[in-house]
């Protein structure tokens, strides 16, 4: 049968024109051995050129005869010669051992044979049998007969990586393992005829090309280049494609993870191949996640959105409930305030009192306790030390003891005590640096401006630099910087230095840049001002002090703590003294300055 | 946000450049050229060493250098950022964040800047953007909520725990061999491509490589990790800084 479609073949396409001719024969043409011994049967396969690589199959009478060694594969009756030759002529001495008696025989079955630049295919046409007549009784009953099982290899093909594999006559042959739609088209594999599988629209022509183990490899075909390129198998959305490279086409090869694939019908398109082996889109725009993408996100922003919104419909609900409550006490305390200011005779100050609501500082039982560690501890590792040995131990440092007060619009409240008293740590409350642990400042914190010396400076920057950046802390837009630039030099008398780097300035250039930069807006509703009235030398310290007053004459309310007696005296409405972090007294300045000075005079 | 305080992150992030670039010549030309030469160094020990080439070697280095590069300084920048700015957070009422999020910006700039050189990287080696290729800048947006969330995380722990500063700096340096940043991702065991996989960083360098040299669109997977670690560790970083937020003073 396989011979008949041969011959179809041949006669459809002409019989094909060889250039070199090749011969494989026996050594003899017929052996004679004895039952169960061993004997050697020679093959020559000779060309008229020199031999580049050959296949030669050869088949053998299995049932009467062993095959012992000599060839370089053999399987199930089959003997595989192959290899590259530097000659016209390549000898192999085959060994069988015979294993039973009667008429056994040996045939070449196929013989290509390849000249040395690859450029001629010659097939042996005149396919030789020896004859092996064995003594002894016939336990085989075959006959046997090599020709109805001619192989299909018509040549040999080298790949473009080089590889050299054996082309099948598909005519004759077809993989068994093929599972997509073809139709075999007959056409040229160099000079070789050959038969191509090809798919519907004839994009794709493939030959199945066998190795020396006789696997077959699916290669496809480029009529531009006439190279053969490997197809691969991969997955596409969970289907089987195959995959070659788009130079199949005649395309230029730009990215090689674009490939050529085409799905078991046969139906051919781009796809990407990834690392993995997958197939997937080739296209620049693929839609299918966008969709995806699109409504994800907005679902994800519209539970966002739901979540934030009712957490802060819960807050303000609590927030309401909360200045309830504020009120009633606003309210008692307003009463104390009003007292006092009536002990004092100050019509003014009750006026004020009783004009605003509310206070705008109301410091309520504030009590501030930091943790210290008795022991210094420097790390995890000292900390798991420490505390295997149970050596962790916190001292409780009481700062502030239950402050009490309040500070209504325009008033100046001094705050004065021994150092370490709890003073600063108050001022941080009040700005909100600090948290109290107990108790609670109520005050609104983007009115209050805290003006302490020296710090916030970045002395590797300029004064010009370090101007914009304190000021944009501060809460100044750029604008506002710009148009007071000037101003803020010019009061702390910098002028020049500006593009120095701060860390060259003194200690009195500093602070009066700071003092500067601190009041240079319109002045801030709340002042808290930490010994800032001690700043650089007497004129500055008057002109500062100035300043000072303007802002409170402009409706300010402003909290000063000082050490100097001065300028308690001479500029606040009110003193607290603090004393190790409890409130000693509050009131008349004079008063609680002769009170603190009593007991300063007799520590001495 | 109001625009004072964007006014004041603005200046707080100038602050941070003159200073890392206080006492150098080439200033801020080194954001510019240190990728570059970093990228060349590699491609060059590199190219020849592998027998599987990757596609566009050079831009893919790049894009897992530059964005690594942005998680790593932001985050390892950002662990001190309460304790060296005390004093300022102290005097203003600037809410904390604006300090971390101009370290991570100060970063993020520094990003933006070696991302000049990757263009002209991109155009030499022939990358194939497409319209996809714009979606890039939702990727580097995740990533900056991803990295501001993990700068919250790590600024607060230090204030608690000192050794995070070293505990963090080892931890990104041993994360840098999980990114597939010299590598394919498929050239290791597949135990640690899974956890390759799930790193936060390396989701992110994948979604820009896969958009931006590749013009195609990265696996749903991807898509959805990175919009998840994005918006989860921005949320829980900052729901968790804004609770310790207030006893963090005392401590420093």
């Amino acid at each position: 049968m396989a011979l008949a479609m041969m011959m179809l073949f041949w006669a459809a396409t002409g019989i094909p024109v060889e250039a070199a001719s090749a011969d494989v024969t026996f050594g003899s043409e017929s052996y004679s051995a004895e039952k169960g011994s061993q004997f050697p049967v020679g093959v020559y396969i000779k060309s008229d050129e020199t031999i580049g690589t050959y296949y030669v199959k050869l088949e053998y009478d299995k049932t009467r005869l062993k095959y012992i060694g000599g060839a370089e594969s053999e399987a199930d009756g089959v003997i595989v010669l192959q290899g590259t030759g530097t000659e016209d002529e390549i000898r192999y001495m085959l060994t069988f051992e015979s294993i039973t008696g009667g008429e056994a025989g040996i045939a070449v079955t196929n013989a290509v044979v390849t000249n040395e630049d690859g450029t001629e295919n010659a097939v042996a046409e005149n396919h030789a049998t020896a004859a092996v007549k064995i003594s002894g009784t016939d336990e085989s009953g075959v006959t046997f007969d090599a020709t109805e099982e001619e192989s299909a290899v018509i040549g040999t093909a080298t790949a473009s990586d080089g590889t050299i594999l054996y082309v099948v006559d598909h005519s004759r042959e077809v993989p068994s393992t093929i599972d997509w739609k073809y139709q075999a088209v007959p056409g040229k594999l160099g000079n070789t005829d050959v038969t191509y599988l090809q798919n519907q629209d004839g994009t794709v022509q493939m030959l199945y090309l066998l190795d020396g183990d006789d696997v077959y490899h699916p290669y496809a075909y480029s009529s531009k280049d006439g190279q053969i390129y490997p197809v691969h198998t991969g997955l596409r959305d969970g289907k089987k494609n195959y995959y070659m490279s788009t130079a199949v086409t005649g395309e230029e090869v730009k990215d090689e993870s674009v490939v050529l694939a085409m799905d078991l019908d046969g139906n051919v398109s781009k796809a990407r191949l990834y690392e993995d082996g997958h197939l997937g889109e080739a296209g620049l725009v693929n839609t299918l996640p966008v969709w995806l993408i699109v409504p994800a996100v907005a679902i994800l922003l519209a539970i966002l959105v739901g979540v934030a919104s009712i957490v802060y419909a819960k807050n303000k609900k609590a927030k309401k409930i909360q200045k309830k409550k504020e009120k009633i006490e606003t309210r008692r305390r307003r009463d104390i305030a009003l007292r006092a200011a009536e002990e004092s005779g100050d019509q003014a100050r009750m006026d004020a009192i009783m004009n605003s609501k509310e206070p705008i500082i109301s410091v309520q039982n504030v009590t501030m306790k930091f943790k210290v560690a008795t022991k210094a501890v420097s790390g995890i590792k000292d900390y798991i030390i420490q505390f295997i040995k149970g050596e962790i131990s916190y001292r409780e440092l009481v700062a502030l003891d239950n402050i009490n007060f309040d500070v209504y619009k325009g008033e100046v409240m001094g705050i004065i005590g021994t150092n370490g008293s709890g003073k600063s740590t108050l001022l941080k409350i009040v700005s909100g640096a600090l948290n109290p642990t107990e108790g609670h400042v109520a005050v609104d914190r983007k009115k209050v401006q805290l003006l302490t010396l020296g710090t916030g400076f970045d002395m590797e920057l300029t004064a010009r630099e370090n101007v914009y950046l304190n000021g944009a802390i501060i809460g100044y837009s750029r604008q506002f910087l710009d148009e007071h630039y000037d101003e803020i030099v010019e009061f702390a008398e910098l002028e020049g230095f500006m593009e120095e780097k701060v860390k060259n300035f003194s200690s009195g250039m500093v602070s009066r840049l700071g003092f500067a930069i601190a009041t240079a807006g319109d002045a801030a509703e709340i002042l808290i001002l930490d010994e800032v009235l001690s700043v650089g030398d007497e004129f500055f310290r008057k002109k500062s002090l100035k300043r000072v007053k303007e802002m409170i004459h402009g409706g300010s309310t402003v909290l000063l703590v000082s050490h100097g007696m001065g300028t308690i005296l001479d500029n606040c409405s009110r003193v607290v003294w603090i004393e190790k972090g409890k409130m000693k007294m509050i009131g008349e300045p004079k008063t609680v300055c002769h009170a603190y000075r009593e007991m300063g005079a007799a520590n001495v | 946000m109001s625009r004072e305080y964007l006014n004041a992150l603005w200046e707080l992030t100038k602050r941070e450049l003159r200073r890392k670039y206080a006492r150098s010549y080439l200033g801020i030309l080194w954001s510019v050229f240190y990728p570059l030469a970093r990228m060349a160094l590699v491609v060059f020990l590199f190219t020849h060493i592998f027998s599987k080439p990757i596609d566009r070697y050079p831009a893919y280095y790049f894009t897992g250098y530059l964005l690594y590069e942005f998680f790593y300084v932001a985050v390892y920048t950002s662990v001190t950022t309460l304790r060296d700015n005390k004093n300022l957070i102290i005097k203003s009422k600037l809410p904390r964040e604006m300090f971390i999020l101009s370290r991570v910006n100060t970063a993020f700039i520094n990003f933006g800047l070696g991302c000049i050189p990757y263009v002209g990287v991109l155009l030499f080696y022939k990358a194939q953007p497409s319209l996809i290729s714009f979606l890039v800048v939702f990727d580097v947006f995740f990533l900056w909520l991803f990295v501001s969330g993990v700068a919250y995380l790590v600024s607060i722990l230090y204030v608690f725990v000192r050794d995070t500063k070293n505990i963090v700096q080892h931890l990104l340096s041993i994360l840098r061999f999980f990114v597939a940043m010299f590598y394919a991702k498929e050239w290791v065991a597949p135990g640690v491509q899974k956890f390759i996989e799930y790193n936060p960083p390396y989701v992110f360098i994948k979604v820009a490589r896969d958009m931006v040299i590749y013009g195609v669109m990265p696996e749903l997977a991807y898509l959805l990790k990175m919009i998840i670690y994005g918006i989860s560790f921005f949320v829980i970083g900052k729901f968790i800084f804004n609770k310790c937020k207030d006893n963090v003073l005392v401590r420093l």
